[in-house]
């Protein structure tokens, strides 16, 4: 009998050694080498205070000086479950150099949501990108604010000032807390100090990085607001130019709490947001682990597509990580010619950042190497 | 960059009377999707003249070379621009009927694929593409036919493109100032 207590509470033990371990892990933030074009690192919290301390606290990356040129924003890590999007912008803070205008990088936008997973999704806790000798994990997260911070959820979220109703875990959900509120709730707050972030900077053009499930209609596209149209048109003709197909979408005008619709009408910034299809975040994925977030391979889906379920190509090639990737710098690129075509006074202008084709040749790994930042 | 424009065109219909295009454009939607904001773009930088509204009445084809409407539907759309399909029918056909009268050359144009097909859009593409002097379809928004066929009953010209960016080169040699003497 006590034998048997005992092998059971040793159980119970390594149960607990192991899950707690894996929670600290996951409180940790994986190190990050910013390209030696940095200026300053500061963090979020300086946009409004309640952030200091907590979870949500997360480093704003600046590169280039005010000289003129355009003030740029990239946001990756709105949603944690949609690593092309943070991915992309860890890729674009470990290489960018900037030679005019400054390019503002915030890598773990809603830093809660990298902190847990969504129950019920089974995503990997890591997965990993190979490098040249070796490989680099990287967290998976979730798509909403770790309810540790913010709980419980309400019936109904309730947006707040256009009083549109969302379902109740949409309280946590950063990209439809736009614009936020000093008195909101802890997600409102993040999304507060964003706000405040672009009209404290004067931010000309807001690039929202995302992914979604290939069944999802509003895929493979740039979402712009209104002021942000001719842009993001323009983006879209030359992404096409050079083989890679973008849908151009309106940011709808009365859903309320996303990132284009509300930076846009709140703030004097061009508002655009991107997604790439991943099959991880999709309703019809098969087995779910950390080579399907890289690979972006899945059988179920190639019988979907088969079917016409799927709103983007889908064959035995699935859309690798790489791929996802590369259509978010290829947007980053042409968004940020685009805008300064329209606004040559504005310009800006930055190099180390590989094209599309440059990063299928040589793959993630090449950048996002640590050893080539000593 | 050398752009094959003509291997990226197929042009049907060789046989019937080519639309006289003259500028400023008036560019409008017939449907209410963002794909007028594509050849917005495209106008804009083959420096061809033109005036931009989603919602253009016959009151605005005043003084205009020509009329370039880009079909297809949005339900999101619509309602952005807080008009019903049947009003958007009405304003199409009143639009179109007054460009007709006035001589005024009318370019259907459809950039938005499979997407920009089906019940919704549909109404938008019929009533263009019965009314317009030329019809060009960039490649997956025709794939039954719809659009070729009405251009072939109707013998007016029908062209497709690979993709929306190869709609500049089309809209060059329509609109860019007229080479001398070409009849
Ligand atoms: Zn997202």
């Amino acid at each position: 009998m006590k034998l048997r207590a005992a092998i059971f509470a040793v159980g119970v033990l390594s149960l607990a050694i192991y899950t707690g371990l894996g929670f600290r892990a996951s409180q940790v933030d994986e190190p990050l080498y910013p390209s030696p074009s940095l200026s300053k690192i500061v963090r979020l919290s300086e946009y409004d205070s309640r952030l200091r301390g907590t979870r949500a606290d997360t480093d704003v990356y600046e590169f280039g000086e005010p000289d003129g040129g355009a003030t740029i924003l990239v946001l990756g890590g709105t949603h944690c479950d949609e690593p092309a999007s943070y991915i992309a912008a860890y890729l674009l803070l470990e290489n960018i150099e900037m030679e005019r205008g400054r390019m503002l990088i915030v890598p773990r936008t809603n830093r809660s949501a990298m902190s847990h997973k969504t129950i019920g999704e089974a995503h990997p806790p890591t997965f990993d990108i190979p490098l040249p000798n070796g490989v680099r994990p990287f967290r998976m997260g979730s798509r909403y604010t770790n309810p540790l911070d913010q709980w419980p959820d309400p019936e109904v979220f309730v947006h707040s000032p256009s009083g549109q109703e969302l379902s109740g875990a949409d309280s946590r959900n950063l990209n439809r807390s736009y614009p936020g509120a000093a008195n909101g709730n802890f997600t409102g707050q993040i999304a507060f100090a964003i706000t405040e972030l672009v009209k404290q900077e004067h931010v000309d053009l807001v690039i929202d990085l995302h992914e979604a499930s290939p069944e999802y209609p509003v895929i493979n596209a740039i979402v712009a607001h209104e002021r942000a149209m001719d842009c993001a048109s323009m983006a879209v003709l030359d992404l096409q130019l050079e083989g890679l197909e973008f849908a151009l979408e309106p940011s709808p005008a009365n859903f309320r709490g996303l990132s284009h619709r509300e930076l846009g009408d709140h703030t004097l910034t061009h508002a655009t947001l991107m997604e790439s299809a991943n099959v991880s975040q999709g309703r019809l994925r098969g087995k779910t682990n950390a080579d399907l977030v890289v690979s972006g391979l899945d059988s179920m889906y190639v019988r979907a597509a088969k079917i016409n379920m799927t709103r983007v190509p889908y064959d035995e090639k699935g859309i690798p990580l790489k791929v996802r990737v590369g259509r978010h710098i290829a947007g980053f690129h042409k968004l940020i010619s685009a805008f300064s075509q329209l606004n040559p006074d504005r310009a800006a202008a930055f190099t180390g950042i590989p094209t599309y084709d440059e990063l299928q040749q040589h793959d993630l790994g090449i950048y996002l190497d640590p050893h080539d930042h000593p | 960059m050398i752009r094959h424009w003509s291997l990226a065109l197929l042009l049907f219909a060789a046989s019937v009377q080519a639309a006289d295009f003259k500028t400023p454009v008036l560019l409008t939607s017939g449907g209410q999707s963002a794909d007028p904001q594509m050849i917005k773009t495209l106008l804009t930088r083959e420096n061809i003249p033109f005036t931009y509204e989603p919602l253009a009445t016959s009151a605005m084809l005043a003084g205009q070379g020509a009329l370039i409407i880009v079909l297809g539907g949005s339900s999101k759309g619509l309602g952005a621009a807080k008009v019903s399909a049947e009003q958007e029918t009405a304003r199409i056909t009143e639009l179109l009927k007054s460009a007709a009268e006035q001589k005024i050359t009318v370019l259907a144009v459809h950039v938005g694929g499979k997407n920009r097909r089906g019940a919704l859009s549909d109404e938008f593409n019929k009533l263009g593409a019965n009314m317009a002097d030329e019809i060009v379809v960039v490649v997956g928004g025709d794939d039954d036919g719809l659009f070729k066929g009405i251009a072939e009953s109707r013998k007016v010209p029908y062209s497709s493109a690979a993709k929306i960016a190869d709609l500049g080169g089309i809209l060059r040699a329509k609109f860019a100032p007229a080479q001398p003497t070409q009849e």
